[in-house]
């Protein structure tokens, strides 16, 4: 299957560098909307739909392949072997950014720089590490989507399906942003909030800009503050948008610091 | 009161008395306001609401979903619908529920707030719990049946060789029976003939050494031995493999040479009556068997008849047809001499009918019948390609009607004009 198809790739804009934007868990690449628009003018902007999300082919998704954050992270190496990226920025949001970090050591010279906003390199708690949430916590949330499937799938039906029974509802436009399938979402929650990827900050060498929140719950302060204090060469700036998408709710202030970066 | 007044406390009584839950959150999700009705179902004040966050109010899937999936949805589309998730209420016990948002903006296009909609769906949630259940119960019924049909092809060859199986094991037994009572039947039977021999020399010896005479005694274990190689000669021919020695004849001539001397036989008492057919054709059989058989039916006949009667010994030419050939699946259609003797004694029951044939079989007194005489016959008959049949009803009488093919070609004796007859 050709990976532009696979991963419903969209290339925009005029400039020569080219700057990849990542989704995280819970949404597609129309989540970049209100972002990527601000760089087509400087840059060739490459959005894409993980497998298992948004226009994707979900026929190339399989639970053993995406078992970990590893197989996301070739497929954005394949994008940009595709799209013969090279010194390219990559944008990447929750989840992505650890995904993010996984292509930049997979694929050397592909991102010379990073932008990973609201990073986490692990969810759970660990000893003195700070990561959002106890064991037990993900452990319920793990269990309430094995077990709680009907609950689950109703909460997702505005989102994936509309509500054919109640057109009042719009499931045209209930169905238009983040489509994803209710299983694929589970396993990929799994995925995401089991990971542990600290141990690979270190080795990032790209210029590595963090995007951290005011109360975000997904990526705590503390967290941002990890990633800071691990990644060699990197910038934390914490915006004053608060919760986990800073590019939906305060896209302004997030273009501005990414462009501040950018230019320094 | 102005009408003013009146509107705000109807919207303000509405408010807060609606059957759903009303929130209103600030652009970055901090509640605002409460109407009663949630704060009913969450049991907390108005103050201990306003400036949580609206995530706060959700279990910790509620929590994670709310901001990456719900959050982002309502940024870009203004609103979301239905979205199914559960509340934390202070009791600590969960309340599903549906919730709806939309944004609220300025003249600006700026979010202003967010108003929230809350319909308990405690219900919902258990109507589909059950669905899911139901849904479950009959896909796993659903499932088992295509196993169950997947399966039944071979269950049923399973069956029915074990089936034939049974049914084979049964009639072995059936026949291991039969020869157990056939040889029980022959020791029976040889050791009572040896006896007679055994005792004979046993006196022949003694006399001899006496230095008398023993003719008769002789004569006595001679009979017996006779009479054992009768038995062998008859068991030989029952089981179809005495030597026949066929010849071309003519039935009337065996029946015309033998009723002088059955007459005599067969006493005063059973008169006996022949009925030979003209133009009678020839068979080939061996004539010893055929006389042998005429007199055993004759002497049954007899049996069968103890204040005495009527005899008869009948010959005719049949045609034996398909439609008789069906419903007698040994028979071969075609042409036949018949050979019957009847009688006018007591008649047998269809259970003996059904035992006649079986050797060793009697209904004769101990002593008088050794059960070997229709088996004889039987095996006689079949042997020779015929075919044979009792007619009988109880106090009416006994036909017993032996078929034996028609001998065509060289050596046909029948010299008579041929007769019309009809099947039996």
């Amino acid at each position: 299957m050709d990976v532009l198809q696979r991963n419903n790739v969209h290339v925009l804009g005029d400039g020569q560098r080219a700057m990849m934007f990542a989704h995280g868990f819970g949404c597609d690449q129309n989540m970049w909307r209100f972002v990527a628009p601000a760089f087509e003018a400087d840059f060739r902007i490459v959005l894409f739909d993980h497998v298992g999300a948004g226009g994707s082919h979900l026929s190339a998704y399989g639970r053993d392949r995406y078992a970990s954050l590893e197989a996301y992270a070739d497929d954005v190496v394949e994008i940009g072997e595709a799209l013969r990226l090279s010194g390219a920025v990559f944008v990447g949001h929750s989840v992505s950014a650890m995904i993010g970090v996984l292509a930049a050591r997979k694929a050397p010279g592909m991102f010379s720089d990073l932008i990973l906003i609201g990073p986490s390199p692990r969810y759970i708690d660990d000893d003195n590490y700070v990561g959002g949430f106890t064991a037990a916590q993900i452990e319920e949330l793990l269990d309430f989507l094995d077990s709680n499937h009907m609950g689950w799938s109703a909460a997702m039906a505005p989102l994936i399906m509309g509500n054919p029974g109640r057109p009042e509802l719009g499931g045209e436009l209930t169905n238009s942003f983040c489509r994803t399938d209710p299983d694929i979402a589970k396993h990929f929650a799994r995925v995401t909030f089991t990971s542990d990827n600290r141990a690979d900050l270190g080795a990032v060498s790209a210029r590595t800009l963090i995007l951290q929140c005011s109360e975000d719950i997904i990526a705590p302060s503390a967290v941002g503050d990890y990633v800071h204090a691990n990644i060699p060469a990197s910038t934390l700036v914490t915006l004053r948008a608060t919760g986990h998408c800073p590019n939906l709710s305060a896209p302004d202030e997030t273009i501005a610091a990414m462009k501040r970066f950018l230019a320094a | 009161m102005t009408t003013g007044d009146r509107d705000l406390e109807d919207f303000e009584d509405l408010f807060n008395n609606a059957p759903c839950g009303y929130l209103s959150l600030d652009p970055s999700g901090r509640i605002l306001r409460t109407n009663r009705t949630l704060r009913t179902w969450l049991g907390y004040e108005a103050h201990e609401l306003e400036g949580k966050r609206f995530h706060d109010l959700l279990n910790i899937a509620g929590k994670i979903y709310y901001e990456t999936h719900f959050a982002p949805l309502l940024r870009m589309q203004g609103s979301f619908n239905e979205v199914a998730l559960e509340f934390s209420p202070k009791s600590g016990a969960s309340i599903p529920v549906l919730v709806n948002a939309h944004e609220r903006r300025d003249e600006a296009g700026a979010v202003k707030l967010i108003g929230v909609s809350v319909f308990n769906a405690t219900d919902r949630r258990r109507y589909e719990a059950e669905l899911l259940q139901a849904k479950a119960a009959a896909e796993a019924a659903s499932a088992e049946l295509r196993t169950l049909n997947a399966s039944l092809e071979t269950r049923v060859e399973h069956e029915v060789t074990e089936r034939l199986k049974s049914e084979d094991a049964q009639r072995q037994m059936q026949k291991m029976e039969a020869i157990g009572q056939l040889a029980g039947g022959i020791a029976h039977d040889f050791n009572n003939m040896l006896a007679v021999v055994i005792g004979a020399l046993n006196l022949i010896e003694r006399r001899l050494r006496k230095g008398e005479g023993a003719n008769d005694l002789i004569a006595a274990a001679k009979d017996g031995a006779a009479r054992a190689a009768a038995l062998t000669h008859r068991l030989l021919a029952y089981s179809r493999q005495l030597p026949l020695e066929p010849k071309v004849l003519n039935i009337n001539r065996v029946v015309s040479d033998i009723s002088k001397l059955l007459q005599r036989t067969l006493g005063e008492e059973a008169r006996l009556e022949t009925v030979l057919a003209g133009g009678l054709w020839a068979v080939c059989t061996d004539v010893s068997q055929l006389e042998n058989m005429i007199v055993n039916l004759a002497v049954n006949a007899r049996d069968a008849m103890p204040d005495g009667g009527r005899i008869t010994i009948e010959t005719a030419n049949c045609h034996l047809d398909d439609a008789y050939a069906r419903e007698h699946v040994e028979v071969i259609a075609g042409q036949y001499v018949m050979v019957a003797v009847g009688d006018t004694g007591i008649g047998m029951s269809p259970d003996i009918i059904a035992r006649a044939f079986e050797p060793f079989f009697t209904t004769k007194d101990i002593g008088k019948g050794t059960g070997l005489g229709l088996s004889q016959t039987f095996g006689y008959v079949k042997q020779s390609g015929g075919h044979i049949k009792i007619y009988s009803e109880l106090g009416e009488g006994t036909t017993i009607k032996v078929y034996l093919p028609r001998h065509y070609g060289e050596g046909d004796v029948a010299k008579e004009t041929f007769q019309q007859s009809g099947t039996p």
